[in-house]
C-alpha cells in the first residue's frame, strides 16, 4: 500500500483517527489517564458494554436494531440471583443462558417471520423485561455471594482482568465469524439488501432470527459478568445500555443501513466513548456536563463520518 | 451549427482512467448516437455533461458559451437534461410528483397540485403517453416509466436531452413508440444524445454517431457513411466475425422441467411448456406477456394461483428461491440493481454469494479459493474492473450485468433461467455470454431464455414459446423463427383467429 492509499483509508475510517486523537490528547492532558491502573479500569469499564456491543454488531449488520439489551441485562441478572440459591450457580448460569436465547428468539421470530419492525418489537421487549425484572426481584437489588461469579467479574488471569480476556476472546470470535464463515457472510448479505439476498437463496428469516438471538444472548452473558463484578444484581441496571451500545457501534462506523461494519469498528466506537467518559471523570467534570459533552462529541463524530460517506457516494 | 462542444475531457476514479482527452461535438437538432464497449466511458461522459460529476480537466461549450457545471441544477438551468441508465423514479410517488420532484412548491411554499398535474399531463402528451399523472409509478410498465423519464427531462425546458440506454428493456411496439417520441422531440428543436448497445437502433434514428473505446473517442461519423461492421470494429477494437455463435445440430436429452397450466391471476393464464436437458428454450413476447412472472414462479420467488411446475419428473416444491437453488435452478433476475446485486458490496462478494458452499468447508470460508473463483469469473466474462474488490456500484452498467450473470453461473445450476441476461451489455461481451450459454447447454444443462432482443432470442434458442398477454400463442423451432413470425403468432387472436 502506498502512503497515499494509507491516507485515503484513514480518511475513510475516521473513527480510528478520532480514537487516536482522543487517546493521545487524554494521555497528554489528563492526569493519571496514562497509567496501567487507569487503562485497566478503562478496559473493565467498556467490557460489559463491549460484550453487548458484539451482539449488537450482528443485529445492526443485518439491518436490525435491539433496544431491549439493557432490560435483558437487568432481568437476566436478577433472575440469576434468584435462581442460584435454589439450583446452584452452574445450573443457574445454564438456565439463564438458555432463557436468554429464548428471549432473543422470541423477538427474532416477531422480526424475521412476522416482519415486524425491530425498533418497535425491542422497544416493547424493553418495557416487558424491565417489568419482569422488577417483578422477579421485588424491586430491590439482590446480593449474590458466589466465589466463581466474583472471580469472573473481578479476578484476573495472568494479571489481566478476566473481563478483559472475555472481551478479547469474544472480539476474536465475532470478527472471525463475520469475516470467515458462511454465517457471517450471509448476515452481511441480508443486511446489505434483503431482496437480493432472498433471491440468492439466503434464508432472510433464519438470519434475522439468528441476529436477534445473538444480541439477546450477548446481553445475558454480560449480565453474568456484571453480577459477578458487583456481587449483586439490580432490576434497574442498564437503563442506558442500549443507547450507549448502539451509539458505540455506529460511531465505530458500522452502518445503520446494514451490511457494512465489523467487530473491530465496534471496539473502536466503544473506546471512543469509554475514553471520553473516563477522561471526563478523571477531570472531575460533573456528570450532567459529561453527558452534555458526550452528546456534542457524538454529533461531531457521526456528522463528520456521514459527511465523508456522502462525499464518497456522491461521486459514484 | 454546433449546440455542444466538449473539449479535452478527462476523468479518473481511483484505479481507473475513465476518460482521456475526449472531444465530442453535437449539432443542433440531431439525434447523436453514442456507442462503445462496456466501461468505455459513455455514462461517465454524460454524467459530466449533466453536472452529476465533475471532469478533472476539459471544457464544455454549450450554445456558444463556455459553461461550468458544478451540479445537476447547473446543467438543468443551462438546458441539459439526462435520463440515466438506471431508472431513477420514486416508485411510491405519483407520475406527476416524480416529474416535478424537488420542485414541488410554488412561491408560497405550498403545493399547487392542480398545476403539477396539469403541467404533467401536457408534458406526457408531448411524449405521446396517456398515463394519468396521478398513477403511482410502481403501477407502470417499464416502457411507461421510460416515457415518464422523458417527460421529466422535458419539464426542465431542455434543449439537449441525454438518453443513456433508454431502450435496454423495450421491444416491438414500445420501442417504436419511443422512437416516435424522439422524432417528435427533434421536430420541436430538441437535440438528443442517444446511448445504446443495439446497433440497429443507431441506424434507425441517429443522424450521426460517436464511437468510444477505453475512455477515448475512436471516431465521429455521419450514420449514412458507416455500416454495422465498421461500428462493431470501432467498439470492440477488432473484427467480430459473427455476432452469434453458429447453430450446431445437437441432441437434447430428457425433459427436466415442465410448467403445466400455470396461472397467475390477472397475469398468466394456463401456460404450459417444458424444457429438456441440453436445450435452450426461448420465451418470446412483448413486455407484459408474463415472461418475467413465469420465470419468477419457476424460481420460487413468487406464488402462483394454479397449475404445477414439475422438476425431474416430480412436483417442484419451490416455495422460495432457496429451495429452487438447492435443487439446481438458478435465475438471472430482470433488474440487476434491485434484484441481482448488492451494489455496495465488492464484486467478489456478489459473484460468490449464491454458492458459498463452493468456497467454504464446514461453514468456514476459504479466502484464497474465493478469490480465485472470483478472478476466474471476471476473466471468463471479461468484466471490466480494477479488481474483484471494487464496489459493484462503481462498475459500468454493462459490467454490473455481467457480474449478475457470473453470480448465476457460479451456482452450477442444472436449469438456468435468464431474464434479459444481456441487458446493457456491449456486442463483444454479448458474444461471450452467448458462448457461455452454448457451453452450458453443451454440458447438458437447460437454459430458459427471456429477451426483448428478438434477434438474440432467435439466434440462441432451439425452441421458442411465444407468449402474449399471459397466454401461450404458439411454438416455433429456432431455425424457422423470425421476428415477423413471432409477432404474427403473438398477435394472432387480435385479428380474431
Ligand atoms: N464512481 C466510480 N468509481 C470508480 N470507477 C468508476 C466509477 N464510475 C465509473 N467508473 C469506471 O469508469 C469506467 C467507465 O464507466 P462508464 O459507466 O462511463 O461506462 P459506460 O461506457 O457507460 O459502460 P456501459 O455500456 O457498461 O454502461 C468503467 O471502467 C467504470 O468501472
Ligand atoms: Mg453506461
Amino acid at each position: 500500500m502506498s502512503s497515499g492509499r494509507v491516507l485515503q483509508k484513514l480518511y475513510e475510517q475516521k473513527a480510528i483517527v478520532i480514537l487516536a486523537i482522543i487517546f493521545v490528547a487524554s494521555a497528554i492532558w489528563v492526569p493519571y489517564f496514562f497509567t496501567w491502573q487507569n487503562i485497566q479500569n478503562l478496559m473493565i469499564q467498556v467490557s460489559i458494554y463491549g460484550i453487548m456491543g458484539f451482539g449488537m454488531t450482528f443485529a445492526i449488520l443485518a439491518r436490525e436494531f435491539d433496544l431491549s439489551i439493557g432490560a435483558i441485562l437487568a432481568f437476566s441478572g436478577v433472575f440469576l440471583a434468584q435462581l442460584a440459591p435454589k439450583t446452584g450457580m452452574a445450573v443457574a448460569i445454564v438456565i439463564v443462558l438458555v432463557v436468554g436465547i429464548l428471549i432473543g428468539m422470541a423477538s427474532g421470530v416477531l422480526v424475521g417471520v412476522f416482519k415486524l419492525n425491530s425498533f418497535i418489537v425491542t422497544l416493547c421487549a424493553m418495557f416487558f423485561y424491565n417489568g419482569l425484572a422488577l417483578a422477579v426481584s421485588g424491586g430491590s437489588p439482590i446480593m449474590v455471594d458466589d466465589a466463581f461469579l466474583n472471580w469472573l467479574g473481578n479476578g484476573t488471569t495472568a494479571s489481566v482482568p478476566n473481563l478483559v480476556w472475555t472481551l478479547l476472546i469474544l472480539f476474536v470470535i465475532t470478527e472471525y465469524i463475520l469475516r470467515r464463515t458462511k454465517f457471517g457472510r450471509n448476515v452481511y448479505a441480508v443486511g446489505g439488501d434483503e431482496q437480493v439476498a432472498a433471491l440468492t437463496g439466503i434464508s432472510v428469516r433464519f438470519y434475522k432470527v439468528a441476529v436477534m438471538t445473538i444480541s439477546a444472548l450477548s446481553a445475558t452473558i454480560a449480565s453474568i459478568y456484571l453480577t459477578g463484578m458487583e456481587n449483586s444484581a439490580s432490576p434497574v441496571e442498564g437503563s442506558s445500555a442500549a443507547l450507549f451500545v448502539i451509539s458505540s457501534v455506529v460511531v465505530g462506523g458500522t452502518s445503520l443501513a446494514g451490511g457494512e461494519g465489523s467487530a473491530i469498528r465496534t471496539v473502536i466506537g466503544l473506546f471512543i466513548f469509554g475514553i471520553i467518559d473516563n477522561a471526563l471523570s478523571l477531570l472531575n467534570v460533573p456528570s450532567f456536563d459529561q453527558s452534555l459533552i458526550t452528546g456534542i462529541m457524538l454529533v461531531l463524530v457521526i456528522g463528520w463520518d456521514y459527511y465523508g460517506r456522502r462525499r464518497r457516494l456522491s461521486h459514484a | 451549427m454546433n449546440i455542444l462542444e466538449m473539449r479535452g475531457i478527462s476523468k479518473s476514479f481511483p484505479g481507473v482512467q475513465a476518460l482521456t482527452n475526449v472531444d465530442l461535438t453535437i449539432r443542433k437538432g440531431e439525434v447523436h448516437g453514442l456507442v462503445g464497449a462496456n466501461g468505455a466511458g459513455k455514462s461517465t461522459l454524460m454524467k459530466i455533461l449533466s453536472g452529476v460529476i465533475q471532469a478533472d480537466s476539459g471544457e464544455i461549450h454549450f450554445k456558444g458559451q463556455r459553461i461550468r457545471l458544478h451540479s445537476p441544477l447547473d446543467a438543468q438551468r443551462a438546458g441539459i437534461s439526462i435520463i440515466h441508465q438506471e431508472l431513477s423514479l420514486v416508485p411510491t410517488l405519483s407520475v406527476g410528483e416524480n416529474i416535478f420532484l424537488g420542485r414541488l412548491h410554488g412561491k408560497s411554499y405550498s403545493l399547487r397540485w392542480k398545476d403539477v398535474y396539469k403541467q404533467s399531463r401536457e408534458l406526457l402528451k408531448r411524449v405521446g403517453s396517456h398515463v394519468d399523472p396521478r398513477t403511482l409509478v410502481r403501477d407502470l410498465s417499464v416502457a411507461q416509466m421510460q416515457l415518464v423519464e422523458v417527460a421529466k427531462a422535458l419539464s426542465f425546458n431542455a434543449d439537449l436531452i441525454i438518453m443513456d440506454e433508454p431502450s435496454a428493456v423495450l421491444s416491438g411496439a414500445d420501442l417504436a413508440h419511443l422512437f416516435n417520441t424522439i422524432k417528435s422531440l427533434t421536430q420541436q428543436g430538441i437535440t438528443i444524445i442517444y446511448i445504446s448497445h443495439r446497433l440497429d437502433e443507431i441506424f434507425q434514428i441517429c443522424n450521426r454517431l460517436t464511437i468510444m473505446r477505453d475512455g477515448r473517442v475512436v471516431d465521429s461519423k455521419d450514420v449514412k457513411d458507416v455500416d454495422r461492421d465498421f461500428i462493431i470494429r470501432g467498439i470492440v477494437g477488432r473484427d467480430l466475425k459473427d455476432e452469434y455463435p453458429p447453430r450446431k445440430p445437437k441432441t437434447v436429452g430428457e425433459e427436466i422441467l415442465s410448467v403445466q397450466s400455470l396461472t397467475i391471476r390477472g397475469k398468466v393464464h394456463d401456460v404450459s411448456f417444458h424444457v429438456r436437458r441440453g436445450e435452450i428454450l426461448g420465451l418470446a413476447g412483448l413486455v407484459g406477456s408474463g415472461r418475467t412472472e413465469i420465470a419468477r414462479c419457476i424460481f420460487g420467488a413468487d406464488r402462483y394461483d394454479g397449475g404445477e411446475i414439475r422438476f425431474k419428473g416430480r412436483p417442484a416444491q419451490f416455495t422460495n428461491p432457496r429451495k429452487a437453488i438447492t435443487s439446481g435452478v438458478a435465475l438471472v433476475p430482470e433488474d440487476r440493481k434491485s434484484q441481482g446485486l448488492i451494489t455496495k458490496f465488492p464484486v467478489r462478494l456478489n459473484l460468490t454469494m449464491a454458492a458459498l458452499r463452493k468456497i467454504s468447508r464446514n461453514g468456514f470460508l476459504r479466502p484464497r479459493v474465493e478469490r480465485e473463483a472470483a478472478d476466474s469469473l471476471v476473466k471468463t466474462l471479461s468484466i471490466k474492473t480494477p479488481s474483484v474488490e471494487q464496489i459493484a456500484l462503481n462498475l459500468s452498467g454493462g459490467n454490473q450485468q455481467k457480474v449478475v450473470v457470473g453470480k448465476c453461473l457460479f451456482s452450477d445450476a442444472e436449469v438456468i433461467v435468464l431474464d434479459e441476461p444481456t441487458r446493457g451489455v456491449d456486442v463483444g461481451a454479448k458474444r461471450e455470454i452467448y458462448d457461455v450459454i452454448h457451453e452450458l447447454a453443451g454440458q447438458g444443462k437447460s437454459v430458459i431464455l427471456i429477451s426483448s432482443d428478438w434477434d438474440e432470442l432467435i439466434a440462441l434458442s432451439d425452441r421458442l414459446v411465444v407468449l402474449h398477454e399471459g397466454r401461450v400463442k404458439g411454438e416455433l423451432n429456432g431455425s424457422e423463427a423470425t421476428p415477423d413470425r413471432i409477432l404474427e403468432l403473438a398477435l394472432a387472436h387480435e385479428r380474431g383467429e
